[in-house]
C-alpha cells in the first residue's frame, strides 16, 4: 500500500504528548510523544515490560496518565468512546466462559447508552453477521469460544471490535502464539481493513513489521524511535532490547536496509 | 412430610425460602464462578455475621443488620478490588475475620442472655418467619430484576471488562452493583443454609450446571433448578432424619458434586481411550506404503 508523502497539513488522529505513566512507584512510560496519522498502520515493538500495553491502554482510556495529554480525534480518550475498536490479547481470556462466537461479536454493539432490558436489533444482527461473514467465522457462530482455534478466536475478537464501527483499530499482539498460516490470514485481514481505518498494533512479530506495517514505534519506557518501519542500523543500536529481538529472530534483510531518501523518517 | 407441609406454616415458609434462596444463588453463583469471585463472595458472606451481631446489639431484626453490613462490606471489597494492584486475597481474608469478630463482639456487648447463633452460622430453615419471608422475597426480586435488566451489559463485563469499558459500558457501576447483589444474595440465604455453608449453595449448582450448557442464561436457570432440587431434598432429609437443615443441604450438595466430578473424570477417560483406540485402528488399517 502506498503511503502519501509527508505533508505539513497532515491530520493526526491520535496525539500523545509528554505522556508519563506510573504504576505506584514504578515508571511504565516516561515522556512519550507520538502522533498517528489517519490510516496509518503503526506497529509498536519493544521488550516485555517496555510499556507497550500500557501505551495502548492509555490511548484507550483504560488507565489515566500520571502526566501528559492524549487526544483522540482532538478529544480525551474517555470522550472518544466508539471511535476506537480494541482487540485485546486473546491468550488472556478464560476460554471456558459460556458465550458463543455470535454473542461475542454482538457484544460490540453495546454502548453506554444501551437501555435496560436490551434486545439486539435487526441492524445489530445484520452488522454482526456481515462481519462474521467477512472474517470467515459465520459457520462457527454457534460455537462456544473454547471450541475455537487461536486464529478463529482472534478473528472473532477482531469482528467484535469492528461491530463498534471504529475509525481506529487497536490490537495487542494479535498474532502471538498463532501458527504461520493463521498469522498471514490475520495480516491480510488487517491490510484490507487498513484501507478504511487507522491501525495500531503491538507485536513481537518482526516479519510483520517488515511487510505490513507502515511505521514503527519502539518502546522501552521511553519512545526510542518513531518513524518509517525500515530501521537504520544507528537507531537499532540506540534501542536496548529491540535490537536483540531483531537480530535473534533473523529478520529479513529489508528491515535493516538503509533508507531515508524520501524524507518520510521522523525521529521523535 | 407432605401432609405436614399443608398443615404447618413454618414448613411452607421453609419451602418457599428454599426456592427463593436457590434462585438467587443460581443467578449470582453462575456470575461469581465465571468472574472468579468465590473468595470475595466468601468474604462478603462472613461479614454478615457482624451484621447479625449488630442487629441484636441495636435490638433490630438481625437480618436487617446483616443487610446493611454486607452491603457496606461489598462496597469495601469492590473498592479494594478496583484500587489496589496487590493480591486481594489478603484484604479479603482480613474482612472475613474482622466481620466474624465484630459479630462476636456485638453479641458479647448485648445485655442479657446471649442468643443462639448457630441458626445464622449453619442455617435453620425451619425458623424462617413471615417477616423474614417478606424480606427474602423483596431481595430476591431485586436480584432477578437487576440481572434481567442489565443482562447483556453484565455478560460483557464478566467476559471482558476492558473491552466493555472501551465501548462505553459503565463497568465500575456494574461491578459495584454486582457486589451489592452478592450481598443481597448472602442475606437471602442466611436462614436457609447459614453463613458458613453459603459457599456450597453458591458454587456447586453452577459448577454442575456448567457440564450441561454453554449459555449464561441457561447456566443461571439450570443452577437455580439444581439449587431448588438440592435444598428441597436436603430439607426432606433434615426433616426425616431430624438433623439440622443447613448441614443436610450442604452435605447433600457436596455428595452430588463429588459424584458428578467422579463421573465426569471417568467419562473423559473413556472418551480419551476411545479416541486412542480409533487412532490405533487407523494406524493398523492403513496399508503399508
Amino acid at each position: 500500500m502506498n503511503r502519501k508523502r509527508v505533508n505539513e497539513k497532515l491530520e493526526y488522529v491520535i496525539n500523545v504528548s509528554n505522556l508519563t505513566v506510573y504504576y505506584q512507584k514504578m515508571c511504565a512510560l516516561s515522556n512519550v510523544n507520538l502522533k498517528v496519522r489517519d490510516r496509518e498502520f503503526l506497529g509498536i515493538i519493544g521488550p516485555n515490560g517496555g510499556g507497550k500495553s500500557t501505551l495502548l491502554k492509555a490511548i484507550l482510556g483504560l488507565i489515566s496518565p500520571s502526566s501528559g495529554k492524549i487526544e483522540v480525534y482532538g478529544k480525551p480518550p474517555a470522550k472518544a468512546l466508539g471511535l476506537m475498536g480494541y482487540v485485546p490479547q486473546f491468550t488472556k481470556f478464560h476460554r471456558d466462559f459460556p458465550i458463543t462466537v455470535e454473542e461475542t461479536v454482538l457484544m460490540g454493539r453495546l454502548s453506554g447508552k444501551t437501555p435496560l432490558f436490551h434486545k439486539y436489533s435487526k441492524t445489530d444482527m445484520d452488522i454482526a453477521h456481515s462481519l462474521m461473514d467477512k472474517l470467515e467465522i459465520y459457520s462457527l457462530r454457534k460455537r462456544q469460544i473454547g471450541q475455537l482455534s487461536g486464529g478463529q478466536l482472534q478473528r472473532t475478537l477482531i469482528a467484535r471490535a469492528l461491530t463498534v464501527e471504529p475509525k481506529i483499530l487497536i490490537l495487542d499482539e494479535p498474532t502471538a502464539s498463532l501458527d504461520a498460516e493463521s498469522k498471514s490470514h490475520i495480516y491480510s485481514i488487517l491490510e484490507k481493513l487498513n484501507r478504511d481505518m487507522t491501525i495500531i498494533m503491538v507485536t513481537h512479530d518482526m516479519n510483520a513489521i517488515s511487510s505490513h506495517v507502515h511505521s514503527l514505534a519502539c518502546l522501552n519506557k521511553k519512545l526510542f524511535y518513531h518513524g518509517h518501519s525500515e530501521l537504520s542500523d544507528d537507531i537499532i543500536h540506540q534501542i536496548y532490547g529491540c535490537p536483540i529481538d531483531l537480530i535473534a529472530h533473523g529478520v529479513p534483510h529489508r528491515v535493516l536496509k538503509e533508507h531515508g531518501s524520501n524524507g518520510g523518517n521522523s525521529l521523535v | 412430610m407432605f401432609d405436614s407441609l399443608l398443615q404447618y406454616q413454618f414448613l411452607q415458609n421453609a419451602v418457599i425460602s428454599a426456592i427463593l434462596a436457590s434462585i438467587a444463588c443460581g443467578i449470582i453463583g453462575s456470575i461469581i464462578i465465571e468472574k472468579r469471585l468465590v473468595m470475595m463472595s466468601g468474604g462478603i458472606a462472613h461479614t454478615a455475621f457482624g451484621g447479625i451481631g449488630l442487629g441484636y446489639f441495636l435490638g433490630i431484626e438481625p437480618i436487617i443488620g446483616a443487610l446493611f453490613i454486607t452491603i457496606f462490606a461489598a462496597m469495601g471489597i469492590a473498592t479494594i478490588k478496583r484500587k489496589t494492584t496487590m493480591n486481594t486475597d489478603i484484604p479479603i481474608g482480613i474482612f472475613w475475620a474482622a466481620g466474624m469478630s465484630l459479630g462476636i463482639l456485638f453479641i458479647a456487648l448485648t445485655p442479657g442472655y446471649p442468643p443462639d447463633m448457630t441458626t445464622y452460622l449453619f442455617g435453620d430453615i425451619l425458623t424462617v418467619s413471615r417477616n423474614n419471608l417478606y424480606i427474602i422475597t423483596l431481595l430476591d426480586a431485586v436480584v432477578i430484576f437487576a440481572v434481567a435488566a442489565l443482562y447483556h451489559q453484565l455478560k460483557a463485563y464478566l467476559f471482558d471488562e476492558e473491552f466493555s469499558t472501551v465501548i462505553g459500558i459503565k463497568t465500575t457501576l456494574i461491578e459495584y452493583l454486582l457486589f451489592i447483589l452478592i450481598a443481597l444474595t448472602v442475606v437471602v440465604v442466611i436462614h436457609v443454609i447459614g453463613i458458613i455453608l453459603i459457599m456450597a449453595l453458591l458454587t456447586a449448582p453452577p459448577a454442575i450446571a456448567k457440564l450441561f450448557t454453554n449459555n449464561l442464561k441457561k447456566l443461571m436457570l439450570t443452577s437455580s433448578l439444581l439449587g431448588i432440587f438440592f435444598t428441597l431434598t436436603g430439607l426432606w432429609i433434615s426433616y426425616t432424619l431430624n438433623i439440622p437443615s443447613g448441614a443436610a443441604i450442604a452435605l447433600f450438595i457436596s455428595l452430588v458434586y463429588g459424584m458428578v466430578s467422579i463421573i465426569k473424570v471417568i467419562m473423559e477417560r473413556k472418551v480419551k481411550s476411545q479416541q486412542l483406540r480409533t487412532q490405533d485402528n487407523d494406524l493398523i488399517d492403513k496399508p503399508l506404503p
